[in-house]
């Protein structure tokens, strides 16, 4: 099964090789968009993120109010509890916690991509990935192993 | 020969350089396929290298913290920050200015979490998630299983140069790993250094080829304009140059080389015209080329004269390629060339042919004997064909120029006389000198042998100077002798002879006792120049005679403008005067003219009485030849006399 895991990020590698890290981001998110959406038309909303950077045929960039979906760049914060968000180049992966409509994650790490799906949130919102994600599905404490119980996760609307 | 043919030895001509582009471009291709392979040994020493260094330090570190964590697990030890602190302290350490992260990895229930992270940036907390490239993950597995240091230079992606991985256990047996990312100026080091191989083995396999295309349409062009210099333009058949071209590499043997003139020629383009002439030349070509096979080779050499190199085959006897070239002659006699819609002229040609060319060595050489036997064929009345007696050997017996030379400089030159006697007096009016050659075993010579070897040469122009010494001194030693000497049209062409002529006529008593007798042929095509010339012999008080009328190119108009004092009549008009009416009346005809222009009459070739009797009666002034004498030293006549 590990294999065929590899396979993904092969697939994911070899078709953004030796390209910049941006591109293999916007590449990446755009998959993971559409894959979401079982490979239907998806609207999405952004929250500081470059909307151009999604276009495509089946991605419909919207306000969020609108959208399916919404991407959350580096600094941002979701504004909708109520939708599902993928988070983006978090600092600390451990502040997906804090926001309890985020599903996903999608960030560097010494170079390297990394994503994760929080197998609750992701039943909660009703979404369900192809087979090939299930080994960045986790539960939400095996994203760190350290200080589990000290987090307190919080909503969006309570930030508000 | 096919344009391909013509391709194909070009292609030889320039095999050596072909073959160096070949080796080249096999060179350059050969280091451009090897350079991953290069690629990898480089990185393997260069790395290996660098990382052996690394792993001494690391070993170490690593030996420290485990010692530190005594008999806990580390990722145990994790709760205690003092642990964590000096974990990282000596982590520390592994960083340099070629490091981007240092960091240890605990890999729980398939999943790699940071142990400790001593990074320079973007270092993360202890088990935090951490995922590695899936082409690191075969090289982790490797270091685990072995427990060896490995290392990984990440291709997929441009934020991750070369990775280190190495491997360790804590107190408990759990395996952990130590990985450091190298940034890439190592690798960049390395790729500059190959690209630039990359990139000049690029450059010369682009410059090879396109050298190597470049010659191929160089040749194919040559070869193409070859083809072109090789045609003639107005018979569409090969020319000298394809001669050259074929002279070496040709394999004489398998050919038999003819040469063949058109009869007459020079009458065709004087009666009607070089327009036609040309017709006929085409035409002739034409059906030359028809009678041919393909493996025949047809070559327009000069003028009006043709070379054919007819391929021999084993099973051809000698009979059979005659008869080819008795077809070409016959087909050429019938051939009907139109030169209006009505009106057609016909030709004839004389065919000369070499058949041992097994012997020769050079195709020119084998021309030579063709030519020969060509000439021989015109002197013998022409339309036929003539083949080299090769037991005759006529190259053999003829004279180098060299022997020439040296007999004119040894004054070995020396002159025969035949009388030229008054039919009304029967005495002789003077003699005609025909020069000798006495050979280095002292053999006399005739000028049919040596002629040849020396035309075109300025030893014909010594030849000619030596021979009107040597008639000067006979003059000066019989006062009461004259002779006529015969020259060429080239002599009279010839300034420095001319000259001398005209100095010698400084002397009263020899000019008025030597004549010239300027022999007609083909070649008086400056026509204008020899009028001046004549005019200007005639001027200081030379006689002339114009030799050989009736042999070919006898022009009345000429007569008429050349103001000559003597005409004589060739041997051919006059050896069946005495049978042929035709001859008969033709000399009535001339002799009229000439009595009208006050040329006086000689008749050549009066062999026998008969023919004698005929010259009396038709009042021919003048007759020569064997009835009277056969040509001999002046002094045997000299005696005669007394």
């Amino acid at each position: 099964m590990k294999k065929f895991y590899l396979l993904l990020f092969v697939t994911f590698i070899i078709v953004f090789a030796q390209q910049s890290p941006e591109y293999i981001e916007v590449k990446i998110i755009k998959k993971l968009l559409i894959d979401m959406s079982q490979n239907q038309t998806v609207k999405v909303c952004t929250i500081g993120y470059k909307v151009e950077r999604l276009s495509d045929e089946k991605i419909i960039v919207t306000d969020c109010y609108n959208a399916d979906f919404i991407i959350i760049g580096k600094d941002s914060y979701p504004i909708y509890k109520n939708k599902p968000a993928i988070l983006l180049n978090v600092d600390d992966i451990k502040n997906i916690k804090t926001y309890r409509n985020v599903i996903g994650a999608f960030y560097w790490k010494k170079g390297r991509p990394q994503l994760i799906f929080l197998k609750d949130r992701m039943q909660i919102y009703n979404i369900k990935l192809p087979k090939e994600y299930k080994r960045f599905i986790i539960e939400e404490e095996k994203i760190s192993l350290i200080n589990l119980n000290s987090m307190i996760p919080i909503y969006l609307a309570e930030i508000r | 020969m096919t344009f391909f043919k013509i391709i194909a030895k070009e292609f030889i001509k320039h095999s050596w350089f072909l073959l160096f582009l070949f080796f080249a471009i096999f060179i350059f291709s050969i280091v451009y396929i090897s350079i991953p392979l290069w690629e990898k040994k480089i990185f393997d020493n260069l790395i290996l290298n660098e990382l052996r260094k690394e792993k001494e330090i690391s070993e170490n570190v690593i030996d420290k913290i485990v010692k530190y964590a005594g008999k806990d697990s580390l990722t145990e030890k994790l709760k205690d920050t003092k642990f964590i602190k000096y974990s990282v302290d000596l982590l520390e350490i592994l960083n340099t200015k070629d490091t981007n992260y240092v960091y240890s990895v605990a890999l729980i229930n398939n999943q790699s979490y940071i142990l400790i992270d001593a990074s320079k940036e973007d270092r993360m907390n202890p088990l935090d998630i951490f995922e590695f490239l899936p082409e690191e993950l075969p090289v982790i597995r490797k270091a685990i299983l072995s427990l060896k240091p490995q290392y990984k230079v990440i291709n997929s992606i441009n934020t991750v140069g070369i990775t280190f991985y190495y491997p360790f256990k804590d107190k408990k047996n759990t395996t952990y790993l130590l990985v450091i990312d190298y940034n890439f100026n190592k690798i960049k080091e390395i790729n500059d250094f190959l690209s630039v191989i990359r990139k000049v083995s690029i450059f010369f396999i682009i410059l090879t080829l396109i050298i190597f295309n470049t010659l191929i349409f160089f040749i194919i062009k040559t070869s193409y304009y070859k083809r072109k210099s090789f045609i003639d333009s107005l018979t569409n058949i090969y020319n000298k140059n394809y001669l050259e071209y074929i002279s070496e590499l040709t394999d004489l043997k398998n050919y038999i080389v003819a040469a063949i003139d058109i009869d007459f020629f020079k009458k065709v383009n004087d009666t009607y015209g070089h327009a036609i002439g040309d017709i006929v030349l085409r035409t002739v070509a034409e059906n030359i080329k028809k009678n041919l096979r393909e493996e025949d080779i047809l070559i327009r050499y000069g003028g009006e004269e043709f070379v054919i190199l007819v391929r021999k085959e084993r099973k051809n006897k000698i009979e059979i390629i005659l008869n080819v070239f008795e077809r070409l002659r016959e087909n050429i006699e019938n051939l009907k060339i139109f030169i209006t819609e009505k009106d057609y002229i016909k030709v004839t040609i004389s065919i000369g042919v070499f058949l041992n060319t097994d012997k020769e060595k050079s195709l020119y050489a084998a021309i030579k004997k063709a030519d020969i036997a060509l000439y021989k064929s015109k002197s013998k009345g022409r339309n036929r064909i003539e083949i080299y007696d090769e037991e005759k050997d006529y190259i053999n017996s003829l004279i180098t120029i060299t022997e020439v030379k040296n007999a004119v400089d040894e004054n070995k030159i020396f002159c025969y006389y035949q009388p030229i006697i008054d039919l009304k007096t029967n005495l002789v009016s003077h003699y005609e000198a025909l020069v000798r050659m006495e050979d280095k075993n002292g053999n006399i010579i005739t000028p049919y042998s040596f002629l040849t070897a020396i035309e075109h040469t300025f030893v014909y122009t010594k030849l000619t100077k030596a021979v009107i010494d040597y008639n000067i001194e006979i003059l000066k030693k019989y006062s009461d002798i004259k002779v006529s000497i015969n020259l060429k049209p080239a002599d009279i062409l010839n300034r420095s002879t001319v000259d001398y002529l005209v100095d010698i006529a400084k002397n009263k008593d020899i000019v008025s006792r030597l004549f010239f007798e300027i022999i007609e042929t083909e070649d008086l095509l400056a026509y204008e120049e020899i009028l001046k010339v004549i005019g200007q012999l005639k001027k200081v008080g030379y006689k002339i005679c114009l030799d050989d009328f009736g042999s070919g190119y006898s022009n009345f108009v000429y007569l008429l403008r050349l103001n000559i004092d003597y005409l004589k009549l060739d041997a051919n008009l006059i050896k069946n005067i005495n049978t042929d009416k035709v001859s008969f009346e033709v000399v009535k005809l001339i002799l009229q003219f000439c009595k009208n222009m006050k040329i006086k009459t000689i008749a050549e070739f009066a062999e026998n009485e008969d023919i004698l009797n005929v010259l009396r009666y038709i009042g021919i002034d003048y007759g020569q030849g064997y009835y009277f004498s056969k040509p001999k030293p002046i002094e045997e006549f000299i005696n005669q006399a007394k």
